[in-house]
């Protein structure tokens, strides 16, 4: 269980984050919707490290995580994409996902310097898992040695997919990964996170598309102002009063 | 002494300021750190002496000549190094701008030569004594220039369109071409007002501190170190940037060692980059890793 | 269909990725270029006709071991560093000074030299992780200069600006190894070291980390990279590369000042890295030759140097920014490719 209590992050006088509390179980799509604003990347960025909370707590599977810095998060079970798509465009596709492979690599520095046999063979297991991935996530062979950042966008969004699951997550969370996506992909994307679900992984998704968030998400919460105003099934979340007010704006300009 | 410390302090200070202001106006408009910005400076005092000292062309007409000149480096220097540059690659920018100035120091010696040269100060005439203090006339010429250009910038950033459509640029560059402001004509007149505040600060340095080919990466760090001490693209940061090292670099020859007094400008540079790299009047710079 | 190279060889004990074309770091290709000029050298050597052209080999040499040390940490890294003058002149200073004061054996006052510079770029990397491009820029100009300054100005340490400090003949146990000829071989050595090194952080996961934190050092983090901890590696093995120059530089002058160390040898190692390739050794290496032998050849137009310099890097830095060498290799393998089909 992810768990996020009492987030709270005030960037000068704006109050970003206000008591936020959300969870997310292992092994099924968990979605975090709300307005511009919200404070949904915020939150994002403070369950991975990336911003500071002013208080409050994030527990990964009992673990304490708030404070750890972004690259500890890694190995504390939680990956992550970008709203803004941080690619490692200069590197070919199937390095860009073998990066995702850096936590489970043994071999020491000085090894790596030597390049000892045992680097070798870690070097072709992190390869092959690569490849495999990107196989999962539908991207054709023919797009492995190009250049990562020569790929169409959609491409390059489950490029950066792979390079999170290369992780080996228990939750791995998408900061709005339909952005720019069209119908299709984003039914295809959907059914790649249901995939995922099914596989074990916690899937948190931060989304504008409510459509995909209605389709695959077993639990939403609803966001506004820097707090959560609601949360539930689908159905519950799309019955509900304030969320419809949230985004049509009545009680906030 | 000490006042006559103070005042070498101010003089000195009020250089570092125009250089500075040239640089943190590129920086705003342009979002180009140019490394070149101390060889428009050096350019100024070197074509001020080539024109007054060489051809003995009279004072008055030298230095506009000179001023102008800068200018059209200044302008020579965007057209053909930086417009239509990739803005992201920032390797690529560092070193265009250091390749730039390399190549304006490279003109300046060969169209002008190595040699040091002291042309006329601006008046020739008694320094001004204060009490203890004699304020030579070429420093009144000094920060008379700086309070001149820094009206003339005021009124051009605030009262007219091209001033406001250049801070409209510095603000929100996206926005200000939906309004159709043009970015590039900011730039360019970013990089005219580098070249003629500079030329202006290199020209009325020249007289006391001497011009040569080779000054120009001292001149521009004095500079850089100045505005970003105040906060870079910040004009005013960059007068009060100018004065504290100034200030600070008079007092330490005075009261320290004349030796390292360079040093200080670069101890408080790097000071300054790592407590704080927005500068003292400068926003928090968004914290990336 | 184009059938990628990459997926033909299924060997497992070399890394799949290999001819990517335009893509990443050309692993294995590099290699062979630098091996290739490892048995070039000597056999120029041979050949040269008298010991000045030898001198300016082992010049280059030795800027070869600097341009690979700015090379990971530029072209890999993305760390812009003006000062790197300031960690050749640590390597220089120290290594002079342990043998002169302490009678230590030339090789282990190198050693020494290199690692205190290396200790100092470890040391400097922490602080400067938090600035980024041109604030880094400014960052490392200035601590060269400050280096530059102690150095000019520190004469009980240094011999300042004259008299400047000698070093003895270069001798590994007493054996004399200071003739242009025999120092070749150490200075060979020595650029083969670093250069299996820095071939192997390229061809790592190391110096994949480094390229990742250039890259996006935000998704470098998220999967599992430490930044900072990259950066001070990076920092550490350039400053000691370059220090380890610096320690060779000073038996090879024998006399040295402060001169030597100031801005300008920073900006001529910027250009040997960008006139070479930011990603390739080899073209560290082609780069500092070039950069080396170049104002030997003007030398009868001593005063158009800086001029030519100048607008050389500003030509490349506008046409062929990822290197010279590194542009002219691509557009060759992209006339061969076409060549193929």
């Amino acid at each position: 269980m992810l768990t996020i209590e009492h987030i709270s992050k005030h960037f000068g006088g704006l109050r970003a984050l206000h008591d936020v509390n959300v969870e997310a179980d292992r092994a099924c799509v968990t979605a975090v919707i709300g307005p511009n604003g919200a404070g949904k990347s915020t939150l994002m960025n403070v369950i991975s490290g990336f911003v500071a909370a002013d208080g409050g707590s994030v527990g990964v599977d009992g673990n304490e995580t708030l404070g750890l810095l972004p690259h500890r998060m890694c190995a504390s079970g939680v990956a992550r994409t970008f709203q803004n798509l941080q690619m490692f465009s200069d590197m070919s596709t199937v390095e860009a996902v073998v990066t995702g492979r850096t936590r489970h690599r043994k071999a020491s520095l000085l090894a790596n310097l030597l390049m000892t046999p045992a680097v070798r063979r870690e070097e072709a297991e992190a390869f092959g898992a690569a490849r495999d991935l990107l196989a999962t996530m539908g991207v054709p062979e023919p797009f492995w040695p190009r250049r990562a950042g020569d790929l169409p966008y959609g491409m390059q969004r489950r490029v950066e997919i792979a390079r999170a699951l290369a992780t080996e997550p228990a939750y791995l969370l998408l900061d709005e990964p339909a952005a720019g996506l069209n119908d299709n992909e984003s039914a295809a994307l959907g059914d790649v996170l249901l995939k995922l679900a099914r596989q074990g992984i916690g899937v948190v998704l931060i989304e504008h598309d409510i459509e995909l968030v209605m389709n695959v998400s077993s639990r939403i919460f609803v966001m506004d102002a820097g707090t959560v105003i609601a949360n539930g099934t689908p159905a519950e979340v799309r019955a509900n009063p304030d969320v419809v007010a949230a985004y049509l704006g009545e009680e906030h300009e | 002494m000490f006042e006559q410390i103070v005042v070498s302090g101010l003089t000195v200070g009020a250089i570092y300021a125009l250089i500075a202001i040239g640089f943190t106006i590129v920086f705003s408009t342009v979002r180009v750190v140019n490394f070149a910005h101390g060889e428009f400076v050096m350019a100024g005092g070197v074509l001020y002496a080539w024109l007054a000292v060489i051809h003995q062309v009279p004072v008055a007409i030298a230095i506009p000549a000179a001023v102008a000149g800068c200018v059209l480096i200044a302008w020579l220097s965007y057209e053909l190094c930086l417009a239509g540059m990739d803005k992201d690659n920032h390797i690529a920018q560092v070193m265009i701008t250091l390749g730039l100035g390399i190549t304006i120091k490279g003109f300046a010696q060969v169209f002008v030569g190595k040699d040091t040269q002291f042309p006329p100060p601006f008046t020739s005439g008694a320094p001004l004594a204060l009490g203890a203090v004699s304020i030579s006339q070429q420093t009144l010429w000094i920060v008379g220039s700086l309070a001149v250009l820094l009206g003339l910038l005021w009124a051009l950033l605030q009262k007219t369109r091209v001033g406001k459509g250049m801070r409209a640029v510095a603000i929100n560059h996206y926005a200000a071409v939906l309004m159709g402001i043009s970015p590039k004509r900011a730039a360019i007149i970013a990089f005219a007002l580098a070249g003629l505040i500079g030329g202006a600060a290199g020209a009325s340095l020249a007289p006391v501190a001497s011009a040569h080919y080779d000054n120009g990466i001292f001149l521009g760090i004095k500079g850089f170190a100045a505005a970003i001490l105040g906060g870079l693209g910040n004009p005013v940061g960059a007068v009060l940037g100018g004065v504290i090292l100034g200030l600070t670099e008079s007092l330490t020859a005075g009261y320290v060692s004349s030796v390292y007094k360079d040093a200080v400008s670069l101890v408080l540079l790097l000071a300054i980059l790592l407590s704080r790299p927005q500068g003292l009047l400068g926003r928090p710079l968004p914290t990336k890793l | 269909m184009e059938k990628p190279a990459s997926m033909t060889a299924a060997s497992p004990t070399v890394p799949a990725v290999v001819k990517t074309g335009r893509a990443g770091i050309v692993l294995s290709s590099d290699r062979r270029l630098t091996i290739i000029l490892m048995v070039v050298l000597p056999l120029y050597a041979l050949i040269a006709p008298n010991s000045f052209y030898k001198s300016v080999l082992v010049s280059s040499m030795i800027n070869s071991i600097a341009a690979v040390g700015l090379c990971l940490m530029l072209g890999f890294a993305g760390q812009i560093s003006i000062g790197q003058a300031a960690f050749y002149g640590l390597g220089a200073y120290v290594t002079a000074y342990l043998t002169n004061h302490f009678g230590l054996e030339p090789l282990l006052a190198i050693a020494l030299g290199s690692a205190a510079a290396m200790a100092v770029g470890w040391g400097i990397s922490r602080p400067l992780s938090r600035l980024h491009e041109h604030y880094l820029a400014m960052a490392t100009l200035a601590f060269g200069i400050v280096m530059y300054i102690v150095f000019a100005n520190a004469r009980p340490l240094t011999g300042g600006l004259d008299p400047g400090t000698s070093v003895g003949k270069f001798a590994i146990l007493g054996f004399d190894l200071s003739s242009m000829d025999r120092y070749f071989w150490v200075v060979w050595v020595a650029l083969g070291f670093a250069a299996l090194i820095a071939g192997n952080v390229a061809a790592t996961q190391v110096g994949r980390s480094l390229l990742a934190v250039k890259m996006s050092a935000p998704a470098a983090a998220s999967v599992g990279i430490d930044v900072v901890r990259a950066k001070a590696f990076v920092f550490a093995i350039g400053a000691f590369l370059t220090g380890l120059s610096g320690g060779l530089y000073a038996y090879f002058a024998r006399s040295f000042n402060a001169t030597t160390f100031g801005i300008g040898y920073s900006i001529d190692l910027l250009m040997m890295v960008v006139l070479g390739s930011l990603t390739r050794v080899s073209g560290a290496i082609v780069g500092a030759f070039i950069i080396t032998i170049l104002p030997v050849l003007f030398e009868h137009f001593e005063d158009y140097k800086t001029l030519v310099f100048g607008i050389t890097m500003v030509l490349i830095m506008k046409f062929m920014p990822s290197g010279l060498v590194e542009g002219v290799l691509s557009l060759g393998s992209r006339l061969l490719r076409r060549k193929d089909n």
